[in-house]
């Protein structure tokens, strides 16, 4: 399904807050487990570089370069 | 999903621990584990900058499967200039790192703990001197990192 109809928004939901407490809410992550934390992330990660979390890529071991840590 | 790690981190991370690399585990892998999950796609592993310890890691990567490519000792152990070592590249990217600004390797290692992932132990920086690498860094992401960091330890 798309992405953008998959969700729909709780209209019963309202609350007023700071702007830094709404903002913990999104990102706050504290009560999660190493675990859950490392899959949410690993989640966001198949997102951002487009790729199935079921079908995960394997690394390109012909690659390399030597860089600046500040780079 | 049956393994927190992905797959070549995890095989990599084994092949340090089975060949006794000296090493933490630093940048964003290092943020997720203490408190922040947010996208990274490599994952950065600080080595002791040592000719043995270089031994051991060529040992490691021979385990790994993967050529050591230009990362001769003379690089490794000499070039300040360039200190970051990029193996594959993003999402599944590993970076070996010679130095870390604003940290020394010894006190860092003597703070690091041991998370344990299936019985996989990986070694982890402590979140004090990864906020402080972070605060020395400076990019706006580590800002944000630092910021996110913090709110754990209120």
């Amino acid at each position: 399904m798309d992405a953008s109809k998959k969700y729909r928004m709780d209209k019963t939901a309202f609350k007023i807050q700071t702007f830094e407490e709404a903002d913990d809410a999104m990102r706050n992550y504290a009560d999660y487990t190493i675990k859950e934390r490392l899959e949410i992330a690993y989640y966001l990660t198949s997102i951002a570089y487009k790729f199935n979390i079921d079908i995960p890529p394997r690394m390109d071991k012909s690659f390399f370069q030597i860089k600046k840590y500040s780079d | 999903m049956a393994d927190i790690f992905q797959e070549d981190f995890r095989d990599f991370l084994k092949s340090l621990s089975d060949h006794k690399v000296k090493y933490i585990l630093v940048g964003g892998m290092a943020v997720i584990l203490h408190g922040h999950a947010r996208v990274t796609g490599d994952m950065h592993i600080w080595v002791e900058c040592k000719l043995e310890n270089y031994e051991r890691l060529v040992k490691a990567f021979h385990q790994f499967g993967m050529s050591i490519f230009d990362m001769t000792s003379e690089r490794f152990l000499n070039n300040k200039e360039q200190d970051v070592f990029s193996f594959g590249r993003n999402p599944v990217g590993i970076d070996i790192m010679t130095a870390v600004k604003g940290l020394d390797f010894d006190d860092t290692y003597q703070l690091s703990t041991i998370y344990e992932d299936d019985g996989l132990p990986i070694r982890m920086i402590h979140i004090n001197h990864l906020i402080q690498a972070k605060r020395a860094a400076g990019r706006l992401k580590d800002l944000d990192d630092i910021n996110q960091l913090q709110k754990k330890m209120k």
